[in-house]
């Protein structure tokens, strides 16, 4: 008899323990993974559990910095697992996650969800890869550029830098009079040559993907000899930001003039619970030629999960009205849905939107889909970081991105 | 006969599940990856339904041909060399001083190897902290006792970088130094100190002619156990210097080769490279490893 309670105990939890959603079915209710970069967790708790008690889903969030996402991401779906059942699409995820075709295309679902009312949706062109919705557009975002205006001021200026060469001008002003000691806030990284070559007016790769950054006398070479400038013989950037990844907590932190920002910024920067520089901060169009780049997050499915239907569900819901202003209001994400940033334009919710909207105008758009451009990117920040250090040129620098873009095109074009 | 033959299949059964587990966690792995090396197996470029080609030993050619390579290699021995003198030098003074009898002992050999028991990322960021150029802890300190007169960025420049990833770990590690040679001096008898003093030896000379010789086993095992996880070195590069907490920025100058492997294989996803680099990071840690297990065992013989 002993024996028999033995066997069958140890059958229970075998049992129990080979299929546990076997309990989670009992419940009648489902359970789904979340997987997102620190800002797209959603930060009104009360209203996902209102989505969770209507829609009998249970979601765990799972947050993470981005570049751990993606190693997540790509080392689960190589082999054919699901990382998460929805993961947040931001920064390179177009690269390292859509591109691989880790994601489930969501046309089928989008077909039969009259209520996502998706033409209110902005971008969805963005996450059209090959010829299929890879994500829905949770947030809008352009890399902009803000500055403190009291302390642009304090050194004699009224208004904000209309090219680079003034710029600097005005940040070596600005640390001559004491004003700041460091006054501009960008990254030794990708991202502060991209922008600084953008808006200078260089198109940076051709419709074949070829880089035209590296042409002679290139207007991409200059910005990158300037951004080297500000680093190594100016000394108008923080050495801090040799080894940080953004420049946002240093601005925060208080130093700095001008600042590398983002759509929305100013609700952070402008927080005087976080920032140092509050209220002071304005956004301002980039130098120049004024162009910049578009870094839209969007949410999806993993293609290896098996709770899709869920997934959408909760899709549905974090790119719903309610969610964009809860995350708005936040994080000071700017919404994807036009009606959504609208009210909230008309409300004077969104700080400086019509500088925003300007800046709008001039966006030219990073292949961000490329497979090689995650590794590509790190390549230029490695280059960046180099010629800083004066182990490397700024034109050699230059070169040497030029080159690894040429590698790996080669290499994932075979 | 029976008996024996009993005894040793009782033997046998009793090692087989740590050598099942070493077959399934170890060799499998092992293997799967040398033949992983020798494929050009990435998932991004292949697609998830292509199929990696044999490539024979280019993963390896391409590795030893990499200027990339062998400067994570160069870095990773500049750690080791900062490490390994001062990690055994703090170890062998800490474990001098809690070899003898002193009141609270016992709790300062419980502080000292604190260190050892925080997860070494957690002190990646506990120094990253300290040495942060704005608000650190260090400016604060020397600022106060008037050494420097104004903040210093500590991580600015490369050698610095790799100098305070060398400190960090050496606070870390020092304490298993520590212990396996507090272990060490507590087997030396208690008599042939006693003779020596008898005989009117000088303290010096007690360490020079004692101490030291009987220690050198102890001092052996330490040293190459600490250079095979210095030369392995990660979580604290990754938590203090290497920028990898966010974004895609993996920091040139503290690319140590466990990182350049990180990045190779999780980053870029290039498997068959990345395996090949593992091979011979392997390689090189256990040559390197082996010349000074050897060279220390004769001198200690």
């Amino acid at each position: 008899m002993k024996a028999l309670w033995r066997t069958a105990a140890v059958v229970i939890v075998v049992g129990l323990l080979a299929f546990p959603g076997g309990l989670a079915r009992a419940g009648a209710k489902q359970s789904i993974t979340f997987l997102t970069a620190p800002w797209g967790v959603p930060p009104d708790k009360d209203l996902l559990q209102k989505f969770e008690q209507q829609s009998g889903i249970s979601v765990q969030v799972i947050s993470a910095p981005s570049a751990e996402m993606y190693t997540k991401v790509q080392v689960a779906s190589a082999s054919k697992r699901a990382p998460a059942d929805v993961i947040y699409l931001t920064e390179e995820a177009p690269s390292f996650i859509v591109a691989p075709g880790y994601m489930e295309p969501l046309d089928p679902f989008i077909a039969k969800s009259a209520d996502l009312n998706v033409g209110d949706i902005e971008r969805m062109n963005f996450w059209t890869i090959g010829g299929k919705v890879q994500g829905v557009t949770a947030y809008v975002q352009l890399v902009m550029m803000d500055y403190n205006a009291k302390r642009l001021k304090a050194g004699g200026f009224d208004k904000p830098a209309a090219t680079w060469d003034e710029l600097r001008q005005q940040a070596l002003a600005l640390k001559s009079k004491d004003v700041d000691k460091y006054p501009i806030a960008f990254g030794a990284i990708d991202w502060s040559w991209f922008l600084m070559s953008l808006s200078s007016g260089d198109e940076m790769f051709d419709k074949d993907l070829n880089p035209v950054f590296n042409k002679p006398a290139s207007a991409a070479r200059k910005a990158m000899a300037m951004l080297i400038g500000f680093f190594a013989t100016d000394k108008l950037i923080t050495p801090d930001l040799l080894t940080k990844v953004t420049p946002h907590d240093v601005f925060m932190g208080g130093t700095g003039v001008y600042h590398q920002a983002w759509q929305g910024s100013l609700a952070v920067m402008n927080n005087a619970k976080i920032s140092k520089q509050a209220p002071d901060v304005r956004y301002m169009l980039f130098p120049d030629k004024h162009f910049t780049w578009a870094l839209d997050a969007a949410i999806g499915l993993s293609r290896f999960s098996s709770h899709k239907d869920a997934g959408w569900e909760f899709i549905k819901w974090y790119v719903s009205p309610e969610n964009q202003r809860a995350i708005f209001k936040g994080v000071g994400l700017v919404p994807s849905r036009k009606s959504v940033q609208q009210a909230l334009g008309k409300e004077g919710a969104i700080a400086d939107f019509d500088v925003m909207v300007q800046q709008s105008k001039y966006v030219r758009q990073l292949p961000r889909t490329a497979k090689w451009w995650g590794p590509w990117t790190q390549s230029v920040t490695e280059a960046v970081r180099k010629a800083t250090q004066g182990q490397m040129s700024s034109d050699a620098a230059v070169d040497a991105a030029a080159k690894r873009w040429d590698e790996l095109k080669k290499q994932y074009q075979k | 006969m029976f008996r024996v033959r009993s005894e040793e299949r009782t033997a046998y059964l009793a090692i087989l599940p740590v050598g099942l587990l070493l077959l399934l966690f170890v060799y499998y792995p092992a293997v799967s990856t040398f033949l992983l090396s020798l494929t050009d197996a990435n998932p991004r470029v292949q697609g998830l339904e292509g199929h990696p080609n044999v490539v024979g030993l280019l993963n390896y050619l391409q590795t030893l041909q990499s200027p990339e390579f062998w400067g994570s290699v160069w870095r990773t021995l500049q750690i080791v060399l900062m490490v390994l003198p001062l990690e055994l030098a703090i170890g062998l003074g800490a474990a001098l001083i809690l070899n003898e009898e002193f009141r609270g002992r016992g709790l300062v050999r419980t502080l000292v190897i604190l260190p050892w028991m925080l997860p070494p990322l957690v002190n990646g960021f506990m120094w990253s902290w300290i040495l942060n150029g704005d608000y650190g802890a260090l400016n604060g300190l020397l600022y106060q006792l008037g050494v420097i007169s104004q903040y210093q960025h500590w991580l600015a420049s490369p050698p610095a970088q790799l100098f305070w990833v060398a400190v960090a770990q050496v606070w870390t590690r020092f304490p298993f130094a520590m212990v396996l040679l507090l272990a060490g001096l507590q087997s030396i008898p208690h008599d042939i100190y006693e003779a020596a003093r008898v005989d009117g030896a000088r303290p010096r000379q007690v360490f020079w002619s004692i101490t030291f010789p009987m220690l050198l086993p102890a001092f052996t095992v330490a040293l190459a156990v600490e250079f095979i996880v210095t030369f392995q070195i990660f979580d604290v590069v990754w938590s203090l210097t290497a920028g990898g907490a966010a974004g895609q920025v993996i920091n040139p100058f503290t690319k140590t080769v466990m990182i350049l492997n990180y990045e190779v294989v999780f980053r870029n996803l290039d498997i068959g490279l990345g395996s090949a680099v593992a091979y011979l990071i392997l390689l090189l840690s256990m040559g390197v490893g082996y010349v000074f297990v050897r060279t220390l065992y004769e001198r200690s013989g």
